[in-house]
């Protein structure tokens, strides 16, 4: 608390204005939280249940994700488990990749034209609607004969998940001031050298953060994917949504379960990543 | 003795020094730089400069921000390209090669450690890069942190060091793969004032026992009258002057050397009589606006008639008791400040210009007279320098 006349001043009208004064503030904030996450607390609750239905309580079990690993339908998600784990590895890799590159681009040039232009092209996809994306992407492989498949899928993720690996990496990028690559070629570090030695080091964590996400990214997506997947593949997301279709069965909600934990871990992880490392020195 | 002229015969010391170094050794130019230009879109950064510093020589870039000393520097080190003229190392010119080839080092401002890697690892990179021999590399490496006495600190990261060992240690990574010149941008300014007088004689010490060339770049006038052989002082894009710390300060060739430099009076003049003309150095009568007649010097060939400015440094200056005295300059004492070692007084001249004077506080010049008086004025021998306007 800021303890000067002035300051207990600014303080109280900023306290005033703060819109934790609202009334009502507590009961939205809580409203909100409970329409976000009820509907996961409900599919992770009923994950554990020890009954054939989905909305009748039997009692706690693990039977579930005991039938995931070794039910009817284990091969069906196995198979596209591996595909869609495989497919956002691959993915997030060359998305990263080409991220970084972009990112060097945008940020490590002197001004030259269309930079801004580039920027706004670079992130555009995150705005353009999913959906528009998917059929865009299917017209596009109909109309030069590429035939839909594992290859689709992949080509397609390493597009859409291009900005989410960018975003972090600019930002570190961002961060790291140049001289640090001037200092390097001062001590006779070729550029690639200074690229490989200074840069990609210092910019690690943006680096492993942007591909966390892009894996995430591509690991869930669903839209893009049913449009370009073709017959007779199938990704995790894809299949649980083929077997839905047929009913609902307590099964998926172990597999829901399971995917969301890895989102999370993975999102922790990227956040945790992205903000260690401080690259400032100390001044005095 | 008066304490800035100690420190001046200290300075004047240095050229001896220097020809004492290179007697034995011939006189080599490290770095030649012949009629150099840099122009960016609209302005002109560097006008036609040349410029040649000695091997195993101080030399200082002197000038105000904007004066284009740094873009010199970043030129010599190859992180900017030239628009005109010719930069040599050791008679090769280096003007096509890219900053990595260029055998010349230097110390950035901020020191820019690298962040992810150890103090030691940090002064092994530019040997690594230039493909030293392990041994090698481990030995230059303990040498240096010995050097700059932080063989201590070899396995701490650049965040867990005060601002001076930062800047040891920058100093270290730069000397270490042995660079034929060594080049400093400010290295001094982020530090506070007690570590910077510090740093500054263990820079001098430390390049000459290292015996590499150094080009230091400062604005601070006292960093380059401590620690140079030779100073250039730059304005505009130009080189106004280049001799001893000692030859800048008493003998400046301009008026933005002379207020650059410390601190000056300035008093409007005419040329009446040139009584000795010896090329570099001339004896001239100089009729002061307003005030009479004063001898005094010229580094430039000058003509009876020509107008300009006396310059006069305030410690060449006595206060006379109007008693005892013939003095032709006459003024009133307007104020006095006590400044511990010395005090300053305030004159104002017959004609109105206001004089400055700085006399030490020593029983035998201390100033008695007191504000309101009138007071003559005496100047030093040779102490009068005329400049053209």
């Amino acid at each position: 608390m800021n303890r000067t006349h002035k300051g207990l001043a600014n303080n109280m009208s900023e306290a005033n204005l703060s819109i934790k004064r609202y009334p009502g503030f507590f009961a939205v904030t809580l409203f909100c939280l409970f329409l976000l996450y009820a509907p996961l607390l409900v599919v992770m609750v009923y994950s554990f249940n020890d009954s054939v239905s989905i909305t009748r309580w039997g009692g706690i079990s693990l039977r579930w994700y005991y039938d995931v690993f070794n039910g009817a339908e284990t091969a069906k998600f196995k198979t596209a488990a591996w595909n869609s784990i495989s497919i956002a590895v691959l993915a997030a890799i060359s998305s990263t990749t080409i991220a970084t590159l972009a990112a060097l681009g945008m940020i490590r040039s002197a001004r030259w034209r269309g930079k801004s232009v580039s920027f706004a092209l670079i992130n555009l996809p995150l705005m353009v609607p999913e959906i528009v994306t998917a059929v865009a992407t299917l017209i596009f492989f109909s109309a030069i004969g590429f035939r839909t498949g594992y290859a689709s899928i992949l080509i397609a993720h390493i597009v859409f998940c291009i900005p989410f690996a960018y975003l972090p990496i600019a930002a570190r990028m961002q961060g790291i001031e140049s001289i640090y690559e001037q200092v390097a070629m001062d001590l006779y570090a070729t550029r690639a050298k200074a690229f490989t030695k200074i840069l990609i080091p210092l910019l690690m964590p943006g680096i492993i953060s942007g591909f966390l996400l892009a894996f995430i990214i591509s690991l869930d997506d669903f839209i893009i994917t049913n449009f370009v997947k073709g017959a007779g593949i199938e990704t995790l997301p894809t299949a649980i949504f083929g077997a839905v279709k047929q009913g609902i069965k307590p099964n998926i909600m172990a597999i829901s379960t399971l995917m969301l934990l890895v989102s999370v871990l993975l999102v922790c992880i990227s956040y945790i990543v992205g903000r260690s490392g401080s690259i400032t020195p100390k001044k005095e | 003795m008066n304490i800035t002229d100690q420190s001046i015969d200290r300075n004047a010391n240095s050229p001896e020094q220097n020809t004492l170094l290179t007697t034995d050794v011939p006189v080599d130019t490290a770095i030649d730089i012949q009629n150099l230009s840099k122009h960016y879109t609209d302005v002109v950064a560097l006008d036609n400069i040349s410029l040649s510093i000695k091997d195993k020589e101080f030399f200082t870039l002197l000038g105000p921000s904007g004066c284009g000393k740094t873009t010199l520097l970043r030129i010599i080190a190859g992180f900017e390209s030239v628009s005109a003229g010719k930069v040599f190392l050791h008679g090769k010119s280096i003007a096509d090669l890219p900053a990595n080839k260029r055998p010349i080092n230097t110390v950035f401002q901020q020191y820019s450690l690298f962040p992810h890697m150890s103090v030691a690892d940090n002064i092994k990179f530019g040997m690594q890069m230039k493909g030293s021999s392990a041994s090698h590399i481990n030995q230059r490496c303990e040498q240096m942190l010995a050097l700059v006495q932080l063989s201590d600190y070899a396995t701490r990261k650049p965040s867990q060091l005060s601002g001076g060992q930062a800047q040891r240690v920058a100093l270290a990574r730069a000397l270490a793969p042995e660079p034929e010149v060594l080049l400093l941008d400010e290295p001094l300014s982020a530090l506070d004032l007690k570590l910077r007088q510090a740093m500054r004689l263990e820079l001098k010490q430390i390049q000459q026992e290292t015996g590499i060339t150094f080009i230091f770049v400062t604005h601070d006038q006292e960093e380059a009258l401590t620690m140079s052989d030779r100073i250039a002082v730059m304005s505009a894009g130009k080189i106004q002057q280049i001799g001893s710390a000692h030859t800048i300060y008493e003998k400046p060739q301009n008026r933005f050397v002379a207020d650059f430099i410390g601190e000056t009076n300035m008093l409007e003049s005419t040329v009446t009589q040139v009584i000795d003309s010896k090329g570099s150095s001339n004896a001239l009568v100089c009729e002061l606006t307003g005030l009479g007649q004063i001898t005094a010097s010229s580094s430039a060939d000058i003509a009876p008639g020509t107008t300009g400015s006396v310059c006069i440094r305030p410690e060449h200056i006595s206060i006379l008791e109007t008693a005892h005295n013939e003095s032709q300059l006459k003024g009133t004492l307007e104020q006095l400040v006590y400044m511990g070692t010395d005090t300053q007084a305030t004159i104002r001249l017959t004609n109105g210009a206001s004089l400055l004077v700085r006399s030490p506080n020593s029983a035998a010049q201390k100033i008695t007279a007191q504000p309101g008086d009138t007071v003559g004025i005496g100047t030093d021998e040779n102490a009068a320098r005329f400049l053209i306007d």
